[in-house]
């Protein structure tokens, strides 16, 4: 007696048809075998040609032995902490190096909890969600535009060297910084952090109400956070700022 | 979603990563440069030794001395146990020297990288490796990595003792460096003198003329050869020859001619032009301004670990031709500040031939630490013992600290943009100058001035040393004596107001109004006006010095008027006054 | 006929094939492409279980997913492979290490393949991990209830960085030593816990007992901090990436299996 499902398959009949009687087949779905198991096997199989192809041709970089007493000048972190590497010329060690690397995975992992929409899943929509993207664009551009600065741009004591300018050549220490006064730095901060939380409110009163107090605060606050740097950047390459608020006990 | 489609592509990608994976083996297992060259190798050889070969990697391990050298995959002839190829120069067996390569390996004397089995790689002229392969041409410069060579005369001293082998007919029945041994026509039959090529590597038998005075008066007595060679089984170091060799090559050595003899034997190490090299190191006064293992003047940077400095660490942008380490070093030796800028080297204007034997120097300079094992005998005397690698003569002495500034005869030297060196050998200056002045300026220097300090505790010298200094400076002015003096270091009273006023008419000019020092030396100096007694200033003042710019006093010139005794002793009192004001 | 003829032997030797014992131990699907095959090929198949048997006709598209994930965990499976096979030629000790690299680029068979296809497939890993979150970021992927997979994804990602940046050490050649020497000083800028971050003193932290000393074993990058990038790069990290990724596809069905529109 023939099963249901028994079927042999002979030619590139509809999907649904061939899955009909299948309990788990929705309208529309396909079978993973063969057509998506084969889509992941070509993909695996194009990699790896791809990688062999690199491996045969480019070796892998191997310097003179480590040797602490020999300084690299300019010592650069592996490409993907370039662009923390990058940030050190605008924070000091302490934000650039811990307090930014937090906030973005903190932040990362935060946006699911932020941004609790459900509408527009499973598919490219820039139309629906022009803000949620255009916010997590401009920090994925940021991220890779620092990288590129820092692995290509950066030479010797960290300057600026294109890459057609001979590392040899000696460049002179940028124009001389200056910090904003407590009295300038701590209004200043403070209004950055608490201003748009009034203004968002004013602007887009609904932001509020659909997001709720405690996500609307973290929300925006992380988003104050995340501009605070390329806005601290910005301050430092136009108008010499070193720092915008000096302590005794840490400058930011 | 063409199923057949995704499947003919999935045949087609595992198809071509296989072929990859394939190739990758192919390459790794035929096309190595080594394999080709292997089979190259069993190609040439003999067909019953070609059948015995297997080409597979090679290597000679050391590990005490971190030795991993597979440069005998490529050289294969200079294998362990391979009888190589003569008329291939890369199969060609390794010729025989003193150390075995099969115990020291390749890369210890030669450089390179020893790991690596290509060949740009495994020659060093790569990107990142630190120590390239010593070019061929000044292969002996390897000797530096364990070897520091002792007590090298200068050139004159190499050039001098070679001169009297000659003089003395040694080479007659003595070898050396490849010349000589050769009986005269006439002398009949006769054994030869051993080798001296590398006599100095075991030391020199101190009774060696003794014995040689010994054997021809037992060789004219008994005048047969067999008496002979029973005379020389008496003392086994001794000489034998014919007796008509010996009457004619061996005649009596003055006790000088023997201590010059001794010196230039003493440096015979079997590396001729290494030794040269150093000679000519020792000779242009270069530790004047550089220290090496830990001896030396500090203006310059230490050249103990020179030739051992990564290629990738140094400037080539002005370097003309091949990014080596020994073009690096000849152009820098040309002309040092456009290499290096910055640089506070003068030119010295050599010629190429003296900056080629400085290029192999240099590149002997490779101290590196060294397992107890291997440490040689003369590199234990130097480093734990402080054996000195320049000979105790007064003119080696002489030739390695002071001749770059003070000129290679004491006549002064003036580099642009430095302030003359005084001119020491000056007849003038060596008659007024006592050996107590000479040996407290060379002691401790002049702060402040150029010239370092070289006792015990700073330059390094030993205070014989400093006394062998003086005593060849004294030769440099034609054996000028210290003239004597009676009175006291200080015994000018005078009225130094006056001497004020005279000493800005009459030596402001050169020696600067406050006495720094501009054309001539600075006399405010601590150091000078400690050491000068009064008599030396007064006499200096009045007398000058011939041949320099500074001339005598009590005569006086078109230009200017002379001075008288009291006039020349109030400048003195007015010199003194910066002495009280420190 | 002869068509039919080499199809009859064909299905006669396919038959005789799948009815061996042999075949019936390993598969427990039969050949013939039936719609029933096609499920139990991927349910009774232990790598292809974690696929649905069935998913949505747009995610097989490629222009939809990029195979961006799928492909992160094969660069993760390559570099477990090429990784483990390197081990055999890799001491972590500052004496060897570098010889040892050097061993591998001359003498050992594939040696410089296999190293060329572990760096190189290292950054591949972190370009398309970076990647995949941004698929899944703009097709709306970690919106509910998906979200605590994204949390585990960005996890990853961490992990994945510090797989890589522990690697980057283990050379033991001028990159690598000022890399880290670079990367590690960060750590000691940590507020409170880093010798020259701010507030250090009121823990009493010095640079013997700071954050830096607990990654390097040292006050300096040397013998104890490659020992420890080694065991952090050849097991710590990957058993807790393995399990992580475990818990990550696993999560993937749990929560609808790939996102679709509504």
């Amino acid at each position: 007696m023939k099963q249901p499902g028994e079927t042999r398959i002979t030619s590139e009949r509809p999907v649904a048809q061939a899955f009909g009687a299948m309990p788990t087949g929705r309208p529309g779905d396909v079978a993973v075998f063969p057509y998506l198991v084969y889509i992941e096997f070509l993909a695996a199989l194009l990699f790896s040609i791809v990688l062999l192809v690199w491996s045969l041709t480019v070796d892998a970089p191997l310097l003179q032995e480590a040797n602490p007493g020999v300084t690299e000048n300019p010592a650069k972190a592996p490409w993907y902490f370039v662009g923390l590497q990058e940030l050190l010329v605008y924070f000091d060690p302490w934000i650039a190096g811990v307090m930014i690397p937090t906030l973005i995975i903190v932040g990362l992992m935060a946006i699911p909890y932020l941004d609790t929409s459900t509408n527009a899943v499973g598919r490219y929509t820039i139309r629906e969600r022009r803000l949620v993207i255009s916010h997590f664009g401009f920090g994925f551009a940021l991220w890779w535009i620092l990288i590129f600065i820092g692995q290509f741009l950066r030479g010797p004591n960290w300057h600026i060297y294109w890459p057609w300018q001979d590392w040899s050549m000696v460049k002179s220490a940028e124009a001389t910084l200056w910090d904003f006064p407590w009295w300038v730095g701590l209004p200043a901060l403070i209004a950055y952090f608490g201003g748009p939380l009034f203004l968002a409110q004013k602007r887009w009163p609904w932001l509020l109400e659909r997001l709720g107090m405690t996500r609307y605060v973290g929300a925006v606050t992380l988003a104050l956070l995340f501009y605070g740097v390329p806005i601290k950047m910005l301050l430092r390459l136009l108008f010499n700022v070193k720092y915008v608020l000096v302590t005794q006990w840490f400058n930011v | 979603m063409n199923v057949r489609a995704n499947k003919l592509l999935l045949l087609l990608s595992s198809l071509a990563t296989l072929a990859l994976l394939g190739f990758s083996a192919y390459r790794e297992n035929v096309l190595e440069e080594w394999r080709v060259i292997q089979r190259r190798y069993a190609r040439e050889l003999p067909p019953d030794a070609a059948a015995e070969f297997n080409v597979q990697l090679r290597q000679i391990v050391a590990p005490a001395l971190d030795v991993t050298d597979r440069c005998v995959s490529c050289h294969v002839g200079m294998a362990p146990g391979e009888q190589g190829i003569k008329t291939d120069r890369l199969f060609a067996k390794h010729r025989d020297v003193v150390h075995d390569p099969a115990d020291l390996g390749c890369t210890t004397c030669h450089g390179g990288q020893g790991r690596a089995t290509e060949k740009d790689a495994a020659h060093g002229d790569i990107e990142f490796w630190p120590e390239p392969m010593i070019p061929a041409r000044y292969s002996y410069a390897g000797c530096g990595r364990c070897h520091t060579h002792l007590a090298v005369p200068n050139l004159d001293g190499v050039a001098r003792g070679r001169d009297l082998l000659e003089r003395y007919d040694c080479l007659a029945c003595h070898k050396l460096e490849g010349r000589g041994g050769t009986l005269r026509p006439g002398g009949a039959g006769g054994m030869e003198g051993p080798d001296l090529s590398r006599v100095g590597a075991k030391g020199i038998d101190p009774s060696w003329y003794d014995k040689h005075e010994a054997a021809r008066d037992a060789a004219l007595a008994a005048p047969t050869t067999g008496a002979a060679v029973a005379a020389a089984s008496s003392a086994p170091a001794t000489p034998t020859a014919s007796p008509a060799a010996w009457k004619a090559s061996f005649s009596d050595i003055g006790a000088e001619d023997r201590a010059q003899i001794e010196v230039f034997l003493s440096s015979r190490f079997g590396a001729p032009e290494l030794i040269e090299s150093k000679a000519l190191f020792h000779s242009l006064g270069c530790r004047g301004c550089h220290k090496l293992s830990g001896v030396g003047g500090d203006d310059g940077p230490d050249l103990t670990k020179e030739g051992l400095i990564d290629p990738g660490r140094r400037a080539f942008s002005h370097v003309p031709g091949k990014r080596t380490v020994a073009n690096w070093l000849a152009a820098h030796f040309r002309a040092p500040s456009v290499v290096m800028p910055g640089s506070a080297m003068p030119e010295f204007g050599l010629d190429e031939r003296s900056i080629d034997r400085l290029v192999f120097y240099m590149l002997s300079l490779r101290h590196n630490d060294l397992p107890e094992k291997f440490l040689p005998d003369d590199r234990a005397l130097a480093d734990r013992f402080g054996k000195r690698e320049f000979a105790a003569d007064g003119a080696t002495l002489y030739g390695s600290f002071c001749a770059a500034c003070h000129g290679p005869s004491g006549e002064g030297m003036r580099y642009p943009g430095m302030t003359a060196f005084p001119a020491i050998g000056n007849r003038d200056f060596l008659a007024v100058a006592s050996d107590d002045f000479l040996r407290a300026t060379i002691t401790h220097g002049r702060v402040g001035r150029r010239m370092p300090a070289w006792g015990e505790t700073s330059g390094g010298l030993h205070g014989d040393e400093i006394e062998t200094v003086v005593g060849y400076l004294r030769t440099l002015g034609g054996d000028t004596a210290f003239e004597g003096d009676d009175k006291p270091p200080r015994w000018v009273v005078a009225d130094a107001r006056r001497g004020g006023e005279l000493y800005a008419a009459a030596c402001a000019s050169c020696h600067g109004a406050s006495g720094e020092g501009k054309e001539g030396p600075a006399l405010s100096n601590a150091q000078l006006l400690a050491s000068a007694t009064d008599t030396y200033l007064v006499r200096t003042i009045g007398r000058g010095r011939r041949g320099t710019a500074m001339l005598g006093f009590t005569r006086g010139s078109t230009v200017r008027e002379a001075l008288s005794e009291p006039d020349i002793e109030s400048i003195v009192a007015f010199v003194r006054t910066w002495e009280k004001h420190r | 006929m002869a068509n039919s003829r080499t199809d009859k032997l064909r299905r006669g030797a396919l038959e005789w094939i799948t009815a061996s014992q042999l075949y019936r131990s390993i598969f427990r699907h039969g050949y013939d492409d039936t719609v029933r095959n096609r499920a139990l090929e991927v349910t009774s198949n232990a790598f292809l279980h974690l696929h649905p048997i069935t998913i949505p006709h747009h995610a097989i598209k490629v222009r939809f997913t990029y195979c961006l994930g799928g492909l992160t965990f094969f660069m993760f499976l390559v570099e477990t492979v090429t990784g483990v096979l390197l081990m055999f030629y890799y001491r972590p000790v500052t004496e060897y290490a570098y010889a040892d690299m050097k061993t591998l680029q001359y003498a050992v068979y594939f040696g410089m393949v296999l190293r060329n296809l572990h760096r190189w497939g290292a950054h591949l890993m972190v370009v398309l991990v970076m990647l995949h979150m941004l698929r899944v970021f703009l097709t709306g992927s970690y919106r509910p209830p998906r979200e605590f997979n994204w949390v585990l994804g960005v996890n990853l990602l961490v992990l994945t960085l510090l797989l890589s940046f522990t690697g980057y050490l283990l050379p033991w050649d001028q990159l690598a030593f000022w890399a880290v020497t670079v990367g590690t000083n960060m750590a000691a800028a940590t507020p409170f816990f880093g010798a020259e971050g701010p507030f250090h003193g009121l823990l009493g932290v010095d640079g013997t007992n700071d954050a830096r000393f607990l990654l390097l074993g040292d006050v300096r990058v040397g013998g104890s901090a490659l020992l420890r990038f080694y065991v952090l790069h050849c097991v710590a990290l990957p058993l807790v990436a393995g399990v992580l990724m475990v818990v990550h596809f696993w999560r993937v069905r749990k929560d609808g299996g790939i996102s679709r529109p509504l």
